[in-house]
């Protein structure tokens, strides 16, 4: 497909999901875009994600069951955090599904129609994504290798440890990045 | 012309850096720059190109003259032109989705023309020809690097500046590199490194500066620097073999 048709697409869905937050429809979303993945035969790629993401899926319903009505459970504020979810699940979806089936080369084209300064971010962004993966996949090893159970149930001891240097590493990396940019020409300083 | 540092100090809030350096290197110089992790290397780099002080935060006083332009009042992207510079780490630097790309990024920045030419051209003088549409993440490090040299080589900067080229590479690459150096330095480039390796010194550089807790304590022909048994032992860098008897 086009890759400019296809990235069209991915801004048409999305837009709508975040626009028409019809239950059905978002449901729908979501099952057909986490279907496609495994159509499109990229869920090898996929399934290492699932884990985290089903976590904070489940961090967003149970804050939302007692965030609506203050303090107490409510089913509505659970169903509230199930829809949000699964409109995250379809996003999320839908993007992989996007860069997975795009060659590099494709991709590049397919933002060339937008300003510099946006595509430039876009595939910044892009290209950040496999370099946090393994760096994720490093320093969950590290703190295995130093004795962390995974199987905790307690969230918070279990990711702390990897999102604190994750996050750190990264925010070191794009300061960084911006240097190399600039040292380049870019920017206006 | 080449590069001119009178009196230069950096210092990052709290924490003075660089003290009062004063350097010299002429155009077609190889130069080499050496030093205790920590020193002050990557710090005094970021004044050659206008990083520092226009990019960076911290106190700055001084002159840095590249190419007789004050670096102080010319901005980066002008300085880019002249001074090309290559990161440690080559994951710091790239980001395109293609190697054809993050050649162009610069090439695009300063408003080239002909960018299709001269990022073959680049390629070619790293060989890396024929990579044009793979993604960096997917070549390997001594690779990556040379694409680094490439994204700077394109925009024909008369002054190459590059930190621990090959910090991270084994044997091969590491000579791969340097022989690449040394190809644009015969072509007439002015080539800095900063260098652990005082072999790599020794062989390829015909100037070296001793950086040690942010001044210059020593420089000049690496025969004259590195041999000196005393100096050396005393900051803790190694000989290297051609000097030892
Ligand atoms: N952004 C920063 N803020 C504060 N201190 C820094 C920063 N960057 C580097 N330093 C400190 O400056 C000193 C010199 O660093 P650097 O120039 O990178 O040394 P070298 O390259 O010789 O190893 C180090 O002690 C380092 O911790
Ligand atoms: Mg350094």
């Amino acid at each position: 497909m086009n890759p400019k048709i296809k990235l069209f697409s991915l801004v048409a869905l999305s837009s709508m999901m975040i626009i028409f937050p019809e239950p059905l429809f978002i449901a729908a979303a979501a099952v057909l875009s986490v279907a496609f993945i495994f159509i499109r035969r990229v869920h090898m790629r996929f399934m290492p994600w699932l884990k985290p993401i089903f976590i904070v899926f489940l961090m967003i319903i149970a804050f939302q069951s007692i965030a609506v009505s203050g303090l107490i459970f409510s089913l509505e504020g659970a169903y509230f955090g199930l829809l949000f979810s699964l409109r995250i699940l379809a996003l999320i979806s839908l993007v992989f599904l996007f860069v997975e089936t795009t060659p590099a080369s494709e991709l590049s084209g397919a933002f060339s129609f937008l300003p510099r300064d946006i595509s430039q971010i876009l595939m910044l962004s892009l290209s950040m994504v496999p370099g946090v993966a393994v760096l994720g996949e490093n320093i969950i090893n590290s703190q295995k290798a130093r004795g962390m159970n995974f199987m905790n149930p307690n969230i918070f001891r279990t990711y702390f440890p990897v999102l604190v240097p994750l996050f750190a590493k990264t925010l070191y990396r794009s300061e960084k990045m911006s240097l190399a940019m600039q040292a380049r020409g870019y920017g206006s300083s | 012309m080449g590069i001119a540092i009178r009196n230069v100090s950096f210092s990052y809030p709290g924490k003075d850096i660089l003290k009062g350096i004063d350097m010299d290197i002429e155009d077609g110089d190889f130069a080499g720059i050496t030093g205790s992790t920590g020193s002050g290397k990557t710090t005094l780099a970021y004044c050659l190109n206008g990083l520092i002080p226009h990019s960076i935060r911290g106190k700055f006083s001084g002159k840095v003259h590249v190419n007789g332009f004050d670096t102080t009042k010319e901005k980066i992207s002008r300085l880019s032109r002249k001074v090309g510079f290559v990161f440690q780490d080559p994951d710091w630097q790239i980001f395109s989705l293609t190697v054809k790309d993050e050649v162009a990024f610069g090439l695009k920045n300063i408003g080239a023309r002909d960018i299709d030419s001269k990022v073959m051209n680049a390629l070619i003088m790293v060989e890396l020809d024929g990579m044009e549409e793979m993604m960096p993440q997917n070549l390997s490090h001594g690779q990556k690097q040379k694409l680094c040299i490439a994204s700077v080589l394109a925009m024909d900067p008369d002054i190459i500046v590059m930190d621990e080229p090959t910090s991270q590479l084994d044997y091969r690459s590491t000579m791969n590199v340097y022989g690449i150096l040394k190809k644009l330095n015969e072509s007439g480039k002015t080539i800095i490194v900063i260098e652990h390796n005082t072999d790599l010194i020794s062989e390829y550089a015909n100037r070296v500066f001793i950086l040690d807790n942010g001044t210059i304590i020593k420089e000049g022909s690496p025969k004259k620097v590195l041999s000196d048994r005393k100096l050396m032992e005393k900051l803790g860098i190694k000989i290297p073999w051609v000097y030892r008897k």
